[in-house]
């Protein structure tokens, strides 16, 4: 769950996003993000991995399912 | 509906010399410049840049969520319009007055973002955008995130006519109140465009000041034989705006009044002024309010320190005043914080209406050497009290021949 951790790390650094609401149940719209602040979270997580969401994958619900998402697609680049 | 009086309760800075607009006016006053030199990096190399920097730190004043969508321009104006609102008392539990207007002036808007943006596209290989890219780059973002941040749900407007956005903002504001439009409104400038691309366009202009022999302050020198162009600054200026009636009901202080403002196009040239342009703006403006020339004390220059816009100025402050022209004290404050663009305007009136209250002209700094085709009292180098002010211009006039002029009545108590 290594872009689990980074996703913790920006919403709280770069996002100001209260720490103790970051479970992975917790949804983007739950954490105060607009949709445009979802998209740009999935920016920087596509960045940082070097991956790249499908429009259908960015329409997660929680952000345990972001990062699932995210760690299949860098599990793909691997191989 | 018979025209209403507007009163300035509130005013709000990020500037060069800090954001306390009294300390701004004295260290101003003081004839103290924000002009320094500054390395500016492109393109692997670096030079330093004559520039008035502004050292800001916005702190909690912006939600870290939302200032990932702010350009540089858009955080000065959001933090000049909370200083602006927490001064004049309309800020309750972090919200601004509903009702009210929001009239933002700026030049070039999110130039940071747009240098940014392009770096990214253009690089080989191109890197990542950023998905909010355009929105932090649009000039109406200042406006628009004033609106949001304080749930101000008034006509959100962005000026964007270079030198006289801010002078415009506030003229529009002055008279969607006077006319009974608004009761309340938030006007002023914002401009951030000390980043290595816009100011690479500006040095091509050949407009910029080099450096005076006596050093990097003494560089913006309007109305001297010595200067060589103007110094860019960068910053934030918002007032807060309300009709008599509203201000008065709630015990606000007023800090000034607003009687007039004139606004025209030279029609005539991109970058050389036009006297009669600008004399027609004073003229519109001194009509506006009522007002006869020989009542008017001091005049803001917009004076910048280019050997054209400092002599067709006072030429046309001659044309509007006749033989007044020889009584008024006229200065030029770009002596000491540089050109604000977009926020000029605004940081100009802010200033004015410190010498209103306070009685005192803040001077022309750096005129050691008077340039002998503009002959009025420019005020050199040593401000000076005048109790008697009542009345005072503030000029601004930019590149395209846009001239706007705004008139400042000290506050008075019926």
């Amino acid at each position: 769950m290594k872009s689990y951790d980074f996703l913790v790390k920006l919403l709280v650094d770069e996002f100001g996003v209260d720490a103790v609401e970051l479970v992975p149940e917790a949804s983007p719209a739950g954490l105060g993000l607009d949709s445009l602040s979802t998209m740009e979270m999935v920016r920087e997580l596509e960045d940082e991995f070097g991956i790249k969401f499908s429009t259908e994958q960015v329409n997660f619900s929680t952000l345990g399912e972001a990062a699932a998402l995210a760690d299949e697609l860098i599990e793909a680049k691997g191989l | 509906m018979p025209l209403r009086r507007t009163f300035i309760t509130g005013i709000g800075v990020v500037s060069p010399h800090g954001d306390d607009l009294n300390d701004v006016f004295d260290r101003v006053f003081a004839g103290e410049s924000s002009v320094r030199k500054v390395p500016v990096e492109a393109n692997g190399s670096s030079c330093d840049m004559l520039l008035s920097p502004v050292d800001f730190e916005p702190g909690h004043l912006i939600p870290r969520l939302s200032g990932r969508f702010m350009a540089r321009a858009t955080k000065m104006a959001v933090v000049a319009a909370h200083h602006a609102l927490e001064g004049s008392g309309l800020l309750v539990s972090g919200a601004g007055p509903a009702e009210a207007g929001v009239y933002i002036g700026c030049g070039l808007g999110g130039s940071d973002q747009l240098q940014d943006h392009y770096e990214r596209f253009l690089a080989d290989p191109p890197r990542s955008l950023s998905v909010a890219g355009a929105l932090r780059i649009m000039p109406s973002g200042p406006a628009s995130h004033i609106s949001m941040q304080y749930g101000i749900t008034g006509p959100t407007v962005t000026y964007s006519i270079a030198c006289v956005s801010s002078a415009v903002a506030i003229g529009e504001a002055f008279r969607a109140i006077r006319h009974g439009y608004l009761d309340t409104a938030l006007a002023g400038g914002t401009e951030a465009q000390l980043n290595p691309g816009a100011l690479a366009g500006w040095r091509e202009l050949s407009v910029l000041a080099s450096e005076h022999e006596s050093g990097a302050e003494a560089s913006s020198r309007p109305f001297d034989a010595q200067r060589t162009g103007l110094v860019l600054g960068e910053g934030a200026v918002v007032l807060v705006l309300e009709s008599e009636s509203a201000a008065r009901a709630r015990g606000a202080e007023l800090l000034a009044e607003i009687v007039g403002y004139g606004v025209s196009s030279d029609a005539y040239n991109l970058t050389e002024p036009s006297p009669d342009g600008q004399a027609r703006a004073m003229r519109l403006a001194l009509d506006d309010a009522s007002v006869a020339g020989e009542r008017i004390g001091y005049v803001n220059a917009h004076a910048t320190g280019t050997l054209l816009g400092d002599r067709v100025e006072a030429k046309a402050i001659r044309d509007t005043f006749g033989s007044h022209a020889d009584k008024l004290a006229v200065s030029s404050t770009k002596s000491v914080h540089g050109h604000l663009i977009g926020a000029a305007s605004a940081l100009e009136a802010a200033l004015t209406v410190r010498m209103l209250q306070t009685g005192r002209i803040a001077p022309t700094a750096n005129l050691t050497d008077p340039d002998p085709e503009c002959d009025m009292d420019f005020v050199p180098l040593v401000g000076r009290d005048a109790p008697e002010l009542e009345y005072a211009l503030s000029n601004s006039f930019a590149f395209g021949g846009s001239n706007a002029t705004l008139v400042l009545r000290k506050a008075m108590a019926s």
